[in-house]
């Protein structure tokens, strides 16, 4: 099994697509061996600027570097961007095509604690005027992703996973902006009968939702949907391919404002899906990030338990 | 220097920040008033080299309205210039005019949207880091009690960067009440001395030969960021504006628009200015 943390792909990438894209700068504020920027620092030192512990002022830099025709990506946890919300707002307004990552997103983080834990940054990005939200689930995905926020013209922000995942696609696999990954069950059960469910989640709880389409193939056909593109969401598509009455949305998030609120708003006019939304509804706490996805009840126990659940009504 | 021809500029520009703000109804007429010879000098003395028909030309400076709420007189400035009509600029805050109270993107002179306080200085850093040969940013005193100036002013200390010139307009008075400093120009260089820029005061921001002294003294330095922190007075110019509280963000209203105009003395209206080309 191939695993990689998504943030690491993500300082990876950067440090690939260098060279075919000149105009790309890195930013960081002093987190640069934990977000992986200083991957493409170690190639390209002169367009890596350090910002130090201070986000509003990396942020304010990178509109100015935009201004100027570079392509900044600026980096760290994800939880310390909504320090610099007001910048990134105005960067918004401003037309900036500047590119944020925020990595150690959610309670899956672990041992560190709640402070560390962005659980409102898809809901705050989501809400910035004309902005492309985006939460690989893996490696090669996150690469993808990466060359189409530079190819993208305007405010892109990325999500990435402290934990190391599996690396589930293809290099041959497209990535677009808008686009969505459907992980069919590998059986002959009907995905249109009322033994049948799909899962859309993104990121670590992405993993969680394919244990539970393993566990209950046979017994339960699953579809999985990897909402990697959390905005924009191609909502036709994401209609047509949801062939059950019923949707579980899984996030590692709070409930307000993320995945399962993006995908609420495509199904909000239609009434014969519903839609079921597991979100860290605790207050967080230190701890294994396995423990932390259980006690947040976003797990593959949790899942399976809501599968039941709704199957059973 | 010339300084009976900047007398004339300046008149137009507070003219024309005057006229077009009690012509839109709203907004901040005082606060342009202090900055009108800090700004003047700045663009109309070779200091500040740009070419109108290019903004995204590489060998511009650069101009950021870090206090936002003086967007008039960043339109008028241009307009002196030759950018402009005097006829748009009487558009200012209207549903179609480019000219927004606060810059926006429309306006294709203004770097950024600014008017949320703060933020100019990091911008102009990074401008500066990405190439520009100059960037001047206009910051009021009052949001200067903004963290994010700091870290600006740190990091931009930390990067030594000599393109970046910052232009304190020390106007006394905030929104609602005088800032916390008021005008002790000490305790902001000793400020920005101490982040490793070097700080130039300018006793009089009225005076544009002290003024163009402290342009030229920038120019000079070289290795670190340099911020030029004037006394000013809020409303310059028109005696029942100067220095009076209880006008921040208030047009005069146009049953005083002549007497203030009448402050002014005879205003050329023909008059143009060049900026310098890179």
């Amino acid at each position: 099994m191939n695993m990689k943390a998504t943030r690491k792909a993500y300082g990876e990438a950067l440090a690939k697509l260098g060279n075919k894209y000149p105009n790309v700068v890195s930013l960081d504020a002093e987190t640069k061996n934990s977000t992986y920027a200083e991957d493409f620092k170690a190639v390209y030192p002169h367009r890596y600027f350090d910002c130090f512990i201070a986000e509003q002022n990396m942020v304010g830099m990178a509109v100015g570097m935009a201004r100027m025709g570079k392509i900044p990506f600026a980096s760290s946890f994800a939880a310390f961007f909504t320090r610099a919300y007001d910048q990134v707002r105005m960067g918004a307004l401003s037309l900036a095509n500047f590119k944020i990552v925020g990595s150690h997103a959610g309670v899956s983080i672990g041992p560190d604690g709640s402070s560390q834990m962005a659980l409102e940054d898809l809901a705050c990005m989501r809400a910035v005027w004309n902005s492309v939200v985006l939460y690989p689930s893996d490696p090669v995905a996150t690469e993808k992703l990466v060359e189409e926020m530079i190819k993208h013209k305007g405010f892109c922000y990325m999500r990435t996973t402290r934990a190391v995942t599996e690396t589930v696609y293809k290099e041959s696999e497209k990535f677009p902006i808008g686009g969505f990954k459907i992980h069919r069950a590998n059986s002959k059960l009907s995905i249109t009968n009322s033994k049948s469910i799909t899962i859309i989640s993104a990121g670590i709880t992405f993993h969680e939702a394919l244990k539970v389409q393993e566990k209950l193939a046979g017994k339960i056909g699953v579809t999985v949907v990897d909402l990697y593109s959390i905005k924009p969401v191609n909502a036709l598509e994401l209609k047509k391919a949801v062939k059950t009455q019923h949707v579980i949305t899984v996030e590692d998030h709070w409930p307000e404002g993320g995945l399962g609120d993006a995908v609420l708003n495509v199904f909000s006019d239609v009434p014969s899906v519903s839609v079921h939304k597991l979100a860290v509804s605790t207050l967080p706490h230190s701890g294994s990030p396995e423990e932390n996805l259980a006690r947040a009840g976003i797990d593959a126990e949790a899942i399976e338990k809501k599968v039941n659940e709704i199957l059973s009504m | 220097m010339d300084t009976q021809r900047f007398d004339e500029i300046n008149k137009l520009l507070r003219y024309l920040v005057i006229t077009s703000t009690t012509k839109a109804g709203s907004g901040h007429p005082t606060t342009c008033l202090s900055a009108i010879e800090l700004m003047s000098v700045l663009f109309f003395n070779r200091h500040y080299h740009y070419d109108l028909s290019n903004p995204h030309n590489p060998k511009n400076d650069r101009v950021i309205f870090s206090k936002g709420h003086a967007a008039p007189l960043l339109y008028a400035l241009y307009s002196v210039a030759g950018a402009i009509s005097h006829d748009e600029l009487m558009t200012l805050r209207d549903k179609n005019s480019r000219l927004e109270g606060h810059p926006t993107p429309e306006f294709a002179y203004a770097e950024a949207a600014t008017g949320s306080l703060g933020q100019g200085l990091s911008i102009g850093l990074g401008i500066a880091l990405a190439g520009a040969p100059g960037v001047y940013v206009l910051m009021g005193d009052g949001e200067v009690a903004e963290g994010n100036i700091w870290e600006a002013a740190a990091v931009a200390g930390h990067y030594k960067t000599s393109r970046l010139t910052g232009i304190l307009d020390v106007n006394r008075l905030g929104q609602s009440d005088p800032t916390m400093l008021g005008w002790d120009t000490k305790t902001y260089r000793d400020r920005f001395t101490s982040f490793g820029w070097h700080a130039i005061v300018v006793e009089n921001g009225h005076d544009v030969r002290e003024v163009n002294k402290a342009y030229a003294e920038a120019l000079t330095i070289k290795n670190k960021p340099q911020v030029i922190i004037a006394k000013t007075d809020k409303g310059h110019g028109i005696s029942f504006l100067e220095n009076k509280e209880g006008w921040h963000g208030k047009p005069v209203p146009a049953e005083q628009l002549e007497a203030a105009l009448k402050e002014l003395g005879k205003v050329d209206l023909q008059l143009t200015a060049e900026i310098e080309k890179p």
